[in-house]
C-alpha cells in the first residue's frame, strides 16, 4: 500500500518544477561557498583539511536558513496539489490509510532533500577539484556529512509537511520556516541543538565539525526520529478527525 | 482608489498582516536581542565619538538581505495566489478592473507593506538607541540614507516578486526566486562589491554603514570604520527597476490566462 502511495505521489510531482529549486539552491550555495573560500584562501586563512574548510564555508548559511526554506517550498508544493481543484475530496475517499498518505509525501520529500544534498556534494567536489585544484584526496567522510545532513532534515520535513497540510497558502509555511529557522539558530547558540528540528539540521550539516561529538549523535538521532514520528501522528490524527475544506 | 480598497477588502481574514508582523517581528527580535550581549556595542553607548548609532543600523541592514526578499515573496504570493486559485482573472476584467489596475493595486499593496516594514525598522532603531541612552547624536542623514537605499532595492525586489507571482499560477516559481534572492542578499556582505551590485538582492549590502577597516590588508581587523552608502549602484538598480516595472506591466497586460 505504501509503495503504491509513494508511486502515486511521484506521479503527481512528475511534471512539477520542484527540481528547479532542488538544483539551483545547491548550485548557488556551492558558487557562493567557492567565492567566500577563495577570498579567505587568498588571505591565507586556511591550512590543513581544505575539503573540510570548503564544506564548512559552503554549508554554514545553507544549514542556518536556506536548507529549511528549500524543504518548506518542496513541502508546500506537495500539499498544494491537494489544496487545489477539490483534490482533498479525492484524496480522502481513496482507500488508503491517513498515515500512509502523509508518510508517502514524507518519502517523496526526503527524496528531494537527498537529491539536493547529493547535488551540493557533487558541486563541492567540482569546486574543490576543478576550481581550487585540491591535491588532498576527497575524504570518504563526505558521505557521512551528506548522510547526517539529510537525516537531520527529516524532522524539519515532517514539521513543514504538517504545516503545509494545515495551512492552505503556499507562501505562509515558507514564511514560517524562516521564523522557525531563527528559532533554530537561537537553540543552536544556546547549545540545545538536539532539541529543536530547525537546529538539528544545523547540527547535522556541521557533522564534519568537532561540534558533532558521539554524545551529540546519540541524542540527535533519537530526537530526529521522535519529532518525525510525532508529526506523522499529529498529521494522521488531524486527517482522521478534522473535516477537509476542498476548493 | 476603488480597486485598491477592493484589494484590501480581499485581504480580509487572509492573515497577510499576521504573516507580515510575524516575519518582521522575528527579524527585529533576532537583531535587537543580540545587542544586549554585544560587548562592543555596550562599550560604544557612552562614548560620544563611537559609532553606536551606525552599529545599530548595521543590525537590520545585515538581516534585511535575508528577510525582505522572503517577506516580499510571501506577501506577493499570498495576494496573487488567491486570484489563481479562484480563477478570478476573467471575473475581474468583466467587472471593469483592467489589467493595469490589477497590476498597480497588487504592486501598491505589497510596496506599501514593505515600506511600512522599513519605516518600522527605522523607528525601532531610534527607539532602541534612545532607550539604551546612546550619547552620540543621532545621525539623521545616515538613517534616512539607510531607509532610502533599502526602499530603492526593495522596490526592484517587489517588482520582480509581484510579476512572477501574477504570471505563474504555480507559486513554487516566485517562492524559489524569493529564496534565491534571500540567499544572495544574506551572503552579499561577503561578496566583492562589483559582483554583489550585479546581483539584484546583493545591493542590500550597500546599506552597511559600518565595517571593518581592512585598508591595512588585514581581513580580520577589529577596527571599525563608518562608511557612506554608495548611491551610484543603487540608482542604476532603481532605474533598471523602473524599466522592468514598465516592461513587466506591459507583459502582464498581454498575458493569457
Amino acid at each position: 500500500m505504501l509503495i503504491n502511495a509513494i508511486r502515486a505521489e511521484n506521479l503527481k510531482s512528475r511534471h512539477s518544477n520542484m527540481w528547479v529549486a532542488v538544483l539551483i539552491l545547491p548550485l548557488l550555495t556551492a558558487a557562493i561557498g567557492a567565492i567566500i573560500y577563495g577570498i579567505n584562501a587568498s588571505a591565507n586563512l586556511y591550512d590543513g583539511a581544505v575539503w573540510q574548510q570548503l564544506w564548512l564555508q559552503t554549508g554554514l548559511f545553507y544549514g542556518y536558513f536556506f536548507f529549511p526554506i528549500l524543504i518548506a517550498i518542496c513541502a508546500s508544493y506537495l500539499w498544494r496539489l491537494e489544496h487545489t481543484n477539490h483534490n482533498w475530496n479525492s484524496l480522502m475517499t481513496t482507500p488508503v490509510s491517513r498515515s500512509i498518505i502523509f508518510i508517502a509525501k514524507l518519502v517523496v520529500l526526503t527524496k528531494s532533500i537527498l537529491t539536493a544534498q547529493v547535488l551540493l556534494m557533487v558541486f563541492i567536489i567540482i569546486v574543490g577539484k576543478v576550481v581550487f585544484r585540491f591535491e588532498q584526496p576527497i575524504p570518504i567522510n563526505m558521505l557521512w556529512w551528506l548522510f547526517m545532513g539529510w537525516f537531520s532534515a527529516l524532522s524539519v520535513g515532517a514539521v513543514q509537511l504538517y504545516l503545509s497540510m494545515r495551512i492552505r497558502s503556499f507562501a505562509v509555511p515558507v514564511g514560517l520556516a524562516v521564523c522557525l529557522s531563527i528559532g533554530g539558530l537561537a537553540f543552536h547558540i544556546a547549545g540545545l541543538s538536539e532539541m529543536f528540528p530547525y537546529s538539528q539540521i544545523i547540527l547535522g550539516l556541521s557533522s564534519q565539525d568537532e561540534v558533532l561529538s558521539i554524545d551529540s549523535i546519540t541524542t540527535l538521532v533519537p530526537m530526529v526520529l521522535v519529532y518525525t514520528v510525532l508529526f506523522v501522528i499529529l498529521a494522521t490524527n488531524h486527517l482522521k478527525k478534522a473535516d477537509v475544506v476542498a476548493g | 482608489m476603488k480597486y485598491l480598497c477592493l484589494e484590501l477588502y480581499k485581504l480580509k481574514r487572509r492573515k497577510v498582516f499576521l504573516t507580515f508582523v510575524l516575519i518582521l517581528g522575528v527579524e527585529l527580535l533576532f537583531v535587537f536581542s543580540n545587542y544586549g550581549n554585544n560587548e562592543n556595542f555596550l562599550g560604544m553607548i557612552y562614548d560620544p565619538n563611537a559609532p553606536a548609532w551606525e552599529d545599530l543600523i548595521v543590525g537590520p541592514a545585515t538581516m534585511n538581505g535575508l528577510f525582505l526578499p522572503i517577506l516580499a515573496a510571501v506577501i506577493a504570493s499570498r495576494i496573487c495566489d488567491m486570484e489563481h486559485r479562484g480563477n478570478t482573472w476573467k471575473l475581474l476584467e468583466c467587472n471593469n478592473e483592467n489589467r493595469k489596475a490589477i497590476w498597480f493595486c497588487k504592486f501598491t499593496v505589497v510596496a506599501v507593506l514593505m515600506l511600512a516594514a522599513i519605516l518600522i525598522q527605522a523607528l525601532v532603531i531610534v527607539a532602541y538607541g534612545n532607550a539604551v541612552g546612546i550619547v552620540e547624536p543621532l545621525p539623521v542623514k545616515t538613517l534616512w540614507e539607510f531607509v532610502l537605499g533599502t526602499v530603492m532595492v526593495t522596490f526592484v525586489v517587489v517588482t520582480i516578486q509581484v510579476f512572477f507571482s501574477l504570471v505563474f499560477a504555480n507559486q513554487l516559481v516566485p517562492m524559489s526566486i524569493g529564496m534565491i534572492g534571500a540567499l544572495i542578499g544574506f551572503i552579499s556582505t561577503l561578496l566583492p562589491t562589483g559582483i554583489r551590485n550585479i546581483l539584484i538582492w546583493g545591493n542590500y549590502a550597500e546599506m552597511m554603514v559600518l565595517g571593518q577597516d581592512t585598508s591595512s590588508g588585514n581581513l580580520q581587523s577589529s577596527e571599525l570604520v563608518v562608511r557612506n552608502i554608495d548611491f551610484l549602484p543603487l540608482t542604476i538598480l532603481f532605474i533598471v527597476g523602473l524599466i522592468a516595472f514598465v516592461l513587466f506591466e506591459k507583459k502582464f497586460q498581454k498575458y493569457e490566462y
